[in-house]
């Protein structure tokens, strides 16, 4: 397999809330791509929507595209939808019942993110910030910023600091 | 040995050494019906469940295998199910955490890929009670207001204060939390204050409820803790270990509440149980503290002790370890007078947020002289994942939850009521000694700590060195003059000094920073009056008080009180009546009011109170006898003589009653009649020398 942006990203998909098959990698121009993966169980998941929030209202007008990759196989679009409203997300949601994005960008738990480049390179794969050490170990407030640190180096063009990180939260692999 | 031997000798090794049975079974024998599903249903369903605390249902094998290998990991290392202590260092009730069998179980299904099993293995699940676990309360109180939690933020620590609608005093059995939203509230301690200075907090803090952990002046009622957890179940309790609950306290509720990515609405009730009787067993808060806190920063392993020698023998029931973030190891022990060690409690992985009180499966019994002991450590390193400070800083002693404490409590029951005192007094006095010796620890470092000095006079104070203490409130205002408590405080050192003209300049000038308070004016009142004898600037202390806060009861008490000595029984008639107006049930109010009108001549008044008693108290002796004398005073001799007889025709066998209707008629000349009482009551009581007396001052006429 070639290692071009159309193979990489190529022939994935998931689905957008009106069952439309969607390649989040594809559909925009944007300047970088940010997938979020959660599970409206996971409070680690939740406990970051206003961060997410933040985010994208800071990075969605300098061309950055936000989605919510819903893991859960079970999960419905009514669930998705009363899921956004509640933790008021703005951005894109899409549900990945067979976890297609899940083995395309390697994430292993929600909340965990990944930073595609505007060439479909995943730049950065990992943890919002390092607010969670461990399971039931959380600092007062967050003192590394990871997520936004890619997205802005990822803008930039600039090579990044740190491209993996290990997210704590609710294992994905459980849910199959 | 052969080889052949050896090998098997390996096997056995191998064997023994994993664990594995020796009885050979099939890989993947276990399954979540047979072997998981009763380990989940009574440790984890409680709280995973809907509407309880736990984020998601644990309730069906769908439900476990989609979290499988997250309950794998967080139960191997204990983080669930949530219970600090180690296992074998203490027994006790509500223990929720596993077994290392249970875990092991846990860790292999997974392991062996979850298997479902069969149907006819699943046990059913526990039948949990809907609503109030101890029945219909008897009485139930609310947050006056729902409180709204930001979607995102620090772990917030509030503080609700609910007024009590009690009459009169209650004696509490038991009591049951329900947090309202319990996804948003993560543990809660109540307190109760009787001195309404959480009320005070309260409006100054904007919002519903004050913030701040520990920052509460409420206390735990008579040395009982009310704590909840998620997943405890409330227990009614014993009859005779009531706590207290007088009319006017306030429920101060404190929630910790962590911030969960959406606003929640909080509003969270308390059901009451009342036992009938006060309580015969009463419980003493005693414990290990070490205020001498001063982490540097990078420090991993800081160390603080503590010990206190039990002077009476006790009955352990509960124990409550406290430190912040950085608390770490925390081991509690006595050493018994024979010299054996015996476990209190050890957490060696201290989580802040999971703090709670801890109820022995069975008291503790503590001989005099066991020797209570306490070694925490603290890490202040970077490594410390819960470290506030990134980078760490030094930290020190203090209430927020950035400084640190260092507490064991123990709840005590002493045999009895005398070693109840003994205990008491000297705890007391070690609570006082050490907290001279911390002020000593922190003044050594920066003399100029205002704070310290003043809290090292109040100390002085409570010992009962005067002198000490207002050389230490001196001290504090040469370095900061507008410490307008500490005058205040001066102020009421110096007036049993007799030094007057220097006490009312430093209320004069600790008013000009800031205006007194109704308590700062009662407090120098009650100096005044209690030991300088200034009685009419005493009054107008009180009369200040109460124009800030004119419901105050206790100062109305007082103030009241203290006219009536005075004589100005018109005045203290008025505050009296003023109080009866908003507490027409309160009897003793009543009572004292009949008093009074007897004074001032009122006998109308008093005549309107007395039968209302006679209403709710027919027959009462106490009470018919004053009415009769009122009727009397008021001018209606026959109805007032009818009370007396009534009075005796209600208790015939009362000596007291024939002897005042005798004094009766002998008021009103009817000396036949008197002589007959007088007579009756020797008859009952033969050493009545009152009745003797009037009776032969009669015949001899």
């Amino acid at each position: 397999m070639g290692c071009g942006s159309e193979n990489s990203s190529g022939g994935v998909y998931a689905f957008d809330l009106a069952g439309t098959r969607v390649d989040p990698l594809k559909s925009s121009k944007a300047k970088a791509a940010v997938l979020l993966f959660v599970y409206s169980e996971c409070p680690i998941s939740n406990r970051y929507a206003p961060v997410v929030r933040r985010l994208h209202d800071k990075f969605s007008s300098k061309g950055v595209v936000f989605w919510l990759i819903y893991t859960d196989p079970k999960e419905t679009v009514d669930g998705i939808k009363k899921h956004l409203e509640e933790y008021d997300y703005p951005c894109g949601a899409l549900h990945d019942p067979h976890h297609e994005l899940v083995k395309m960008t390697g994430v292993q738990v929600t909340p965990e993110a990944a930073v595609y480049d505007s060439s479909g390179e995943l730049a950065y794969r990992g943890r919002i910030d390092d607010l969670y050490v461990d399971f039931g170990k959380k600092r007062a407030a967050a003192s590394t910023h990871d997520l936004k640190d890619a997205i802005e180096a990822t803008l930039a063009g600039e090579p990044l600091a740190v491209t993996r990180t290990k997210a704590i939260g609710c294992f994905i692999a459980d849910m199959i | 040995m052969t080889p052949n031997q050896s090998l098997t000798a390996g096997f056995l090794w191998y064997g023994i050494f994993f664990g594995i049975s020796a009885v050979p079974c099939e890989a993947g024998s276990l399954t979540f019906n047979k072997d998981v599903a009763p380990i989940i249903f009574n440790k984890c369903a409680t709280c995973h469940r809907p509407g309880e605390s736990a984020p998601f249902d644990l309730l069906s094998y769908e439900d476990v295998r989609k979290h499988a290998k997250q309950i794998a990991l967080v139960t191997e290392s204990r983080y669930m199910p949530p219970w600090l202590p180690d296992p074998g260092f203490g027994k006790f009730l509500y223990d929720r955490s596993l077994s290392d069998e249970e875990i092991q179980t846990i860790k292999e299904w997974v392991e062996e890929g979850s298997l479902e099993g069969v149907p006819s293995d699943l046990p059913p699940l526990p039948e949990w009670t809907q609503g109030w676990h101890l029945g219909t309360p008897d009485l139930v109180v609310e947050m006056t207001e729902p409180y709204t939690l930001p979607a995102e933020g620090p772990d917030e620590y509030r503080n609700f204060v609910i007024p009590v609608p009690v009459e009169t005093t209650r004696y509490v059995r038991a009591f049951e939390l329900r947090p309202g939203n319990k996804k948003a509230v993560h543990h809660a301690t109540i307190g109760v204050d009787r001195s309404e200075k959480c009320r005070l907090m309260d409006e100054e803090d904007p919002g519903p409820g004050f913030d701040g952990m520990g920052k509460s002046p409420a206390a735990s009622p008579d040395g009982h803790f009310l704590g909840w957890t998620p997943g405890k179940v409330p227990s009614m309790g014993e009859e005779d270990m009531a706590w207290q609950l007088e009319k006017g306290s306030d429920l101060v509720l404190e929630l910790h509440m962590p911030t969960t990515g959406k606003p929640e609405t909080v509003q969270a009730k308390i059901g009451l149980y009342f036992a009938d009787k006060p309580p015969t067993r009463l419980p003493l808060v005693i414990g290990l503290s070490n205020k001498k806190i001063d982490i540097p920063a990078g420090e991993k392993s800081y160390l603080l002790k503590d010990h206190y020698v039990i002077p009476v023998d006790v009955e352990a029931h509960v124990v409550y370890p406290h430190a912040h973030y950085l608390g770490k190891d925390m081991k509690g022990y006595v050493i018994l007078p024979d010299g054996e060690k015996r476990w209190l409690i050890r957490i060696s992985d201290w989580d802040f947020n999971w703090q709670d009180e801890y109820r022995y499966s069975e008291p503790i019994h503590l001989p005099q002289g066991s020797i209570l002991s306490l070694e925490y450590t603290y890490d202040n390193s970077a490594e410390n994942g819960r470290n506030p400070h990134i980078p760490p800083r030094r930290v020190v002693f203090g209430p927020n939850t950035t400084d640190e404490m260092c507490d064991l409590v123990l709840q005590v029951f002493p045999m009895d009521s005398r070693d109840r005192e003994t205990l008491a007094n000297d705890f007391n006095q070690k609570v006082l000694y050490s907290d001279l010796a911390v002020c000593e620890f922190f003044l050594e470092k920066d003399p100029t700590d205002t704070y310290t000095l003043e809290v090292m006079a109040n100390t002085y104070f409570q010992l009962g060195r005067p002198d000490e203490a207002i050389a230490a409130y001196e001290q504090a205002l040469q370095i900061d003059p507008n410490l307008s408590t500490a005058r205040s405080e001066l102020a009421v050192l110096l007036i049993p000094k007799g030094k007057y003209e220097e006490a009312f300049n430093h209320i004069r000038e600790a008013q000009r920073v800031k205006p007194f308070n109704a308590r700062e004016y009662m407090y120098i009142g009650d100096a005044l009056i209690n030991f300088g004898g200034k009685f009419d600037e005493g009054i107008e202390y009180y009369q200040n008080a109460l124009k800030i806060r004119p419901d105050f009861d206790q100062i109305q008490h007082k103030l009241a009180a203290v006219l009536q000595y005075q004589g100005r029984t018109r005045e203290a008639a008025h505050i009296y009546e003023e109080m009866l107006k908003s507490n027409p049930d309160d009897e003793n109010l009543s009572r004292r009011m009949v008093r009074i009108y007897f004074d001032t001549g009122e006998t109308d008044k008093a005549i309107e109170l007395l039968r209302k008693f006679l209403e709710s108290h027919p027959g009462d002796i106490h009470t018919l006898e004053q009415m009769g004398s009122a009727l009397m005073m008021n001018g209606k001799p026959d109805e007032g003589i009818r009370c007396f007889e009534e009075m005796v025709e209600s208790n015939p066998d009362s000596a007291e009653a024939h002897y005042k209707l005798g004094c009766a008629y002998e008021h009103i000349k009817k000396i036949e009649k008197a002589i007959t009482q007088f007579k009756n009551t020797l008859e009952i009581d033969p050493n009545s020398e009152s009745a003797r007396k009037n009776l032969d001052s009669l015949l001899d006429k």
